[in-house]
């Protein structure tokens, strides 16, 4: 359950007194690093460093301060390795990041401080740093419902959400929404925050629930993650709002009840995979007003400063997963040298992600802009340009709405008792805009795999947001070069994607064409190989139609493994010579649970294979031309070798083989 | 510590072995040739996965304190005291097993290992590593796998036109020294039908061969005139000249990518550099003989390979 | 067109066939693999641009990579009848490099493959009963205890089928599970690797105890609902 801030957190340094509109933040967490080599193993009852350091004392210091370690991304050392590990993806730009030395400690808020140094001064500890406690990207969201209640049939207000029309204005979903797959679909998102009203009457279709943490009771955070999801997934109907990518599934992972934001980004990266998005809703206090929780949000940064939410990130970029990240509503310039400085705590080696010469989380970090003047009869300043709490910065690759974003929750727009009939006019912050964002990327996503396109990388995806897109804006006081990026432009992303492949395209079609037109002709004389097959799929179909064959057909088949396996083995000896044949030969042929995998019987097979086998066969590339590297490794060539000592020695040569 | 599975006495191993020795790195060498005297016991646990113990002739060694594995295992059919026996021989049977054991344990530890049996299988096909490749960002040859000689034939002719060879070469795993395609070859390119064979638009540039170890990159640039350099002296009668480069920062992080998208943390990658700059790669070797280039070169491949199966960043 | 790349007397294909015939929008031809192997004319050709490739073949028709819409891929081994008349080496030399380029083509259609292909096995990701165990451990499902060396192997577990459950893409479909061992199904197959997979569970000790695993799915069992699944995946 969310635990309510301590006095402590609320005493912190002071600031505040604004009322209204500030969430309780999520409890701050202290997270320790430990360093690698020592190879520490806190979980499955173990409490023990593999290197062979000695343990004791710091097992007594936790319990002298009643806390508790464990490790930060899964239940054991060995798990965590071993989803860092086995699953990399064609999108890694960086070996994996090792996320087993980070560690989350239980401990009694009051403890944290003394904990915290105690362990700094540990030999096993690489780091321990207090993270204090995150918000939702909204600025001063702090909407009530109206008093009216809502009437029988909510109306349409998707002509109010213009972030979806023609550019420069909206993103150009609509258009999105006219190519196959342009509503996301085949996508998954996962939603990191606090909680979310998911029996909203908008938010209906391909919703996975919360599948992470335990939702925090509170109406605010509640307020956020509806209206959150409305942007993206919001119901295709014929009421309320439309998200941009409808058809992508939805699930939401709270970071509270134990996984705080970096445990809950992983386990969102756990469930995804490549093409599939994250998207982090949280910010936090940096070292600006020296990590204060403030209502009004100053000095609020990007999570991926802190290097277990780095590791998170970068891990699941690493796995293809576009993570959407709020740039923070802190008005701060993440250019500037302050961030250089390491937190107390940081491990060594930490160095500032907000200058990606450093280091590069791979995450799409989110600016606000403003709509454009006059949505809803108000005016934010110039279209495109940076809203006041914006943050801005080289690393900001794209903006989003962060005024007057029409999406459910809140109940400004349409209130009255029952919150799941609530809309709001005016969902503000980079909470607004990165969810635009997110729609945008499943849409791009969902369109690849419409096209039988590899989805895109995070990499990718990144470099179009860039190179494409209606550009910031100057206003007075926040020119464009306090940079948030451009508002995509979902058709020129999809050139930029896409694009490419165009000519190729063509070609293709007309090839396409020219092989319906043989096919067609070429039917006829296939009706006869058909008809054979049809026959013994019909004859095959037919037997297990007749009960008594079926009821046969399943005690064989539970029979068949066994003879599947010894099937198996034989074909091992008769392709590989007995044995497993080194790692190279291995090729397997593994049965399946269903299929007849009993070698070739099709007439016209059978009919080639005579054909072929009259001819003398020696490969186009000679035996003289393959050297047998078998033995190499013994310095002597392998038994059976019918080449002259000559050959032998040529073939031997400079260099040593490779590979086997 | 760290775990060295091969034949002691073969360079890359020897050199291993050596630069474990001089950074006082724990390790234990294998010799593979004690397979039938060796055993690994394996019990499930069920939170942690596989634990167990590898037994050998020098003692026993609980695998949960390896750290890192370098993998140059040979063919084990092969091995000296089993080569000469029957296919059903029990000796055979029993080196099968504790091979099959082994790459089991190789492909799940969850340790660093170089590099894991499964990930070294993709090098069975280049043309399936080769998209691999290509979506890391290299440029691949033009390359036409076919049994039609007229196809080959009209590529060839196609290739000649821009004033390029083609050559050919395996696309399995089983080396082939690649050669040229001359117009004597003609007269047997019906061998073909029977067995579509891989040709390749043989791209003009210099060779630049990068050992990636983990995410440090070690490249070396190749002159020769060979078309295939490692058979140089018989292919032109001069050895081939290798000197240690400097790569541009992105084709190093494009090499790091593919080691990484291959799941080989410990690999040789073959890239050819063309006249105006593209970077055309032809393979991730999975298990490099990497001591030919460091003897030449001075490049120390051993040390970093061994500094980062002890855990080095 | 959708293939299905599937011996002529695979059972499970057949009856796919009949039953996704009706969900999708485009003729549902079945190839074998000797047809494909046995082509009269075969060019894969590849570059820095892209992919393409075709098959002529003996009764006149074509097949070009263009016109594939989607593979419903039950090839698990290449067909060498025609090699069997040449001598050992050139024997193994050849088949080594026709699986060599059968995995490369199929990888390289860019359409949806139900399964794609890996390296250890053309009809896609397959894991010895070890490492199937550690990745089932790993992702949370119960597994029996298992102990193993070189000189005391298992008997092969005789009794491999129980309850299936078939994860496409990320998605259970079988009987209810709870949200626990629905995760667990999904990550296994994740770690797995392929898009269709089959897991086979006994309920043992009160909780979903991992038996199996392929990427080889006996259809059948899955049903209408797997079926339909399988057909949303060609539909895009």
């Amino acid at each position: 359950m969310a635990r309510r801030p301590s006095k402590r957190d609320q005493n912190n340094n002071g600031n505040d007194p604004e009322s209204g509109g500030s969430l309780p933040a999520s409890p701050p967490e202290l997270v320790v690093v430990t360093h690698v080599e020592s190879a520490m193993r806190a979980s499955a009852g173990r409490f023990s460093a593999m290197s062979g350091a000695p343990t004791d004392t710091l097992a007594t210091l936790l319990a002298d301060h009643s806390a508790t370690m464990r490790p930060l991304f899964g239940p054991t050392e060995e798990r965590v390795a071993a989803f860092g590990n086995l699953s990399m993806d064609v999108a890694a730009v960086a070996e994996p990041t090792d996320l087993t030395t980070f560690y989350a400690i239980d401990a009694p808020a009051e403890r944290l401080d003394a904990l915290q140094s105690d362990l700094l001064a540990h030999d096993l500890v690489d780091g321990a740093y207090i993270k204090p406690g995150a918000e939702p990207a909204a600025y001063l969201n702090d909407m009530a419902p109206t008093s009216e209640e809502a009437p029988p049939a909510t109306p349409d207000y998707v002509s109010r959400q213009g972030y979806l029309e023609a550019a420069p204005g909206g993103v150009e979903a609509r258009w999105a929404w006219t190519q196959a797959g342009g509503r996301g679909s085949s996508i998954r998102i996962i939603d990191i925050e606090g909680a979310w009203r998911f029996t909203h009457e908008d938010l209906t279709g391909n919703q996975g629930g919360v599948v992470g943490g335990t939702m925090s009771t509170d109406i605010g955070w509640r307020n956020h993650g509806t209206a959150v999801l409305g942007e993206f997934s919001g119901d295709l109907n014929s009421f309320g709002v439309t998200g941009i990518a409808s058809d992508a599934v939805v699930s939401a992972i709270s970071i509270f009840g134990g996984p705080g934001s970096a445990g809950a980004i992983n386990a969102a990266a756990a469930r995804l995979g490549a093409g599939d998005v994250i998207l982090i809703e949280l910010h936090r206090p940096g070292p600006r007003f020296a990590f204060a929780n403030r209502s009004d949000q100053r000095g609020y940064i990007a999570v991926e400063w802190w290097p277990d939410d780095f590791a998170a990130i970068r891990n699941a970029v690493n796995r293809g997963i576009i993570v959407v990240e709020a740039g923070g509503n802190g008005a701060e310039n993440l250019d500037d040298p302050i961030y250089q400085t390491p937190a107390a705590g940081f491990p060594a080696g930490w160095t500032n992600p907000f200058r990606r010469a450093n280091r590069d989380s791979g995450a799409i970090v989110v600016g606000a802009g403003a709509p454009p003047p006059g949505t809803h009869g108000r005016t934010h300043g110039a279209d495109r340009s940076r809203l006041d709490f914006s943050n801005y910065g080289a690393l900001f690759d794209t903006q989003g709405w962060g005024r007057e974003v029409t999406t459910a929750g809140y109940g400004d727009l349409q209130g009255g008792g029952n919150e799941d009939l609530w809309y709001t006019d005016t969902f503000s912050g980079t909470s607004s805009a990165s969810p635009i964002i997110v729609g945008v990327a499943a849409s791009l996503q969902g369109m690849a795999r419409a096209r039988g396109h590899a989805v895109l990388t995070p990499a990718e995806f990144r470099n179009c947001l860039r190179s494409t897109g209606s550009p910031q804006q100057d206003e007075p006081g926040r020119p464009a070069v306090q940079r948030i990026g451009t508002r995509p432009n979902l058709r020129q992303l999809s050139t930029c994607a896409f694009g490419k492949g165009k000519e190729i395209a063509k070609e293709l079609v007309k090839e396409g064409k020219e092989a319906f037109k043989e096919l067609k002709d070429g039917r006829k004389e296939t009706k006869e190989v058909r008809k054979e097959l049809v026959k013994e799929g019909k004859e095959a179909f037919k037997e297990l139609k007749d009960g008594r064959k079926e009821f046969k057909e399943l005690k064989e088949f539970k029979e068949r493994p066994d003879k599947q396996i010894k099937e198996k083995d034989k074909e091992k000896d008769v392709f590989e010579g007995g044995g497993l044949g080194g790692i190279r030969e291995r090729i397997a042929q593994p049965t399946g649970y269903g299929a007849d995998n009993g070698g070739t019987t099709d007439i016209e097979g059978r009919l080639a294979a005579i054909e072929s086998a009259v001819q003398s066969l020696v490969h186009f590339i000679g035996g003289e031309l393959r050297p047998d590297l078998s033995a190499s490794a013994l310095g002597t060539e392998a038994q059976g070798l019918a080449q002259g000592d000559e050959q032998a020695k040529l073939w031997k040569d400079q260099k040593d083989n490779e590979g086997f | 510590m760290i775990l060295i599975l091969g034949i002691p006495d073969e360079a890359p191993v020897a050199r291993a072995i050596a630069a474990a020795e001089a950074d006082g790195i724990g390790h234990l060498v294998f010799d593979q040739r004690d397979h039938l005297s060796a055993n690994l016991m394996l019990t499930l646990d069920p939170i942690a996965g596989w634990r167990g113990t590898l037994s050998h002739p020098k003692g026993t060694v609980n695998l949960a304190s390896v750290s890192g594995v370098y993998v140059r295992l040979m063919d084990e059919r092969f091995l000296p005291d089993i080569v000469d026996l029957p296919a059903d021989a029990p000796q055979r049977l029993r080196s099968a097993r504790f091979h099959a054991l082994l790459h089991d344990w190789l492909n799940v530890a969850p340790i660093r290992i170089a590099s894991r049996p499964r990930a070294m299988l993709s090098n069975m096909s280049k043309t399936y590593q080769a998209g691999i490749i290509r979506r890391c960002g290299f440029a691949i040859p033009e390359t036409l796998v076919t049994n039609d000689p007229d196809t080959v034939l009209a590529f060839v002719a196609r290739c000649a036109a821009d004033g390029d060879d083609v050559v050919y070469k395996s696309v399995s795993g089983t080396r082939s020294i690649v050669q040229i395609f001359e117009p004597a070859d003609r007269e047997r390119l019906s061998r073909i039908r029977w067995c579509p064979t891989q040709f390749q638009r043989k791209v003009r540039g210099h060779d630049v061969r990068v050992h990636v170890v983990g995410k440090q990159t070690f490249a070396t640039a190749i002159r020769s005139d060979a078309t295939d350099y490692r058979y140089a002296r018989r292919q032109s009668a001069d050895d081939a000249e290798l000197t240690t480069t400097e790569l541009p920062p992105a084709t190093r992080a494009t090499c790091v990518a593919l080691s990484g998208a291959l799941d080989l943390p410990f690999t040789g990658i073959d890239l050819r550099i063309s006249p105006s700059g593209e970077v055309f790669c032809f393979e991730a070797n999975p298990c490099p003989a990497y001591s030919y280039y460091e003897s030449r070169t001075g490049a120390p491949i051993a040390a970093a390979l061994t500094r980062w199966l002890a855990g080095e960043k | 067109m959708i293939l299905i790349l599937a011996d002529a007397h695979d059972a499970g294909a057949l009856w796919l066939r009949a039953t996704l015939t009706p969900l999708v929008a485009m003729p549902l031809v079945v190839l074998t693999p000797a047809r494909l192997v046995y082509a009269r004319t075969i060019m894969h050709h590849m570059d820095s641009s892209g992919t393409h490739s075709c098959f002529d073949f003996g009764d006149g028709t074509s097949l070009h990579s263009s016109s594939i819409r989607g593979v419903v891929n039950r090839m698990s081994g290449a067909p060498t009848d025609h090699f069997s008349s040449a001598e050992p080496r050139e024997r193994l030399y050849a088949a080594s490099e026709l699986q060599a380029f059968l995995l490369g083509w199929l990888a390289s259609l860019p359409c949806p493959l139900l399964n794609p292909p890996a390296p250890e096995s053309l009809a896609g990701a397959w894991h010895t009963d070890v490492v199937a165990t550690q990745l089932a451990a790993l992702a949370g499902l119960r597994c029996r205890p298992f102990v193993i060396d070189a000189d005391d192997p298992p008997q092969s577990n005789s009794t491999m089928t129980g309850t299936a459950h078939f994860i496409l893409d990320g998605k259970v479909i079988g009987p209810m599970l709870p949200a626990r061992d629905r995760d667990a199904l999904i990550q296994f197959a994740h770690l797995w690797g392929s898009r269709l997979v089959q897991v086979e569970t006994c309920q043992e000790e009160g909780r979903l105890t991992f038996l199996g695993a392929s990427s080889l799915p006996h259809y059948q069992r899955g049903g209408p609902t797997l079926v339909r699944a399988m057909a949303q995946v060609f539909a895009t």
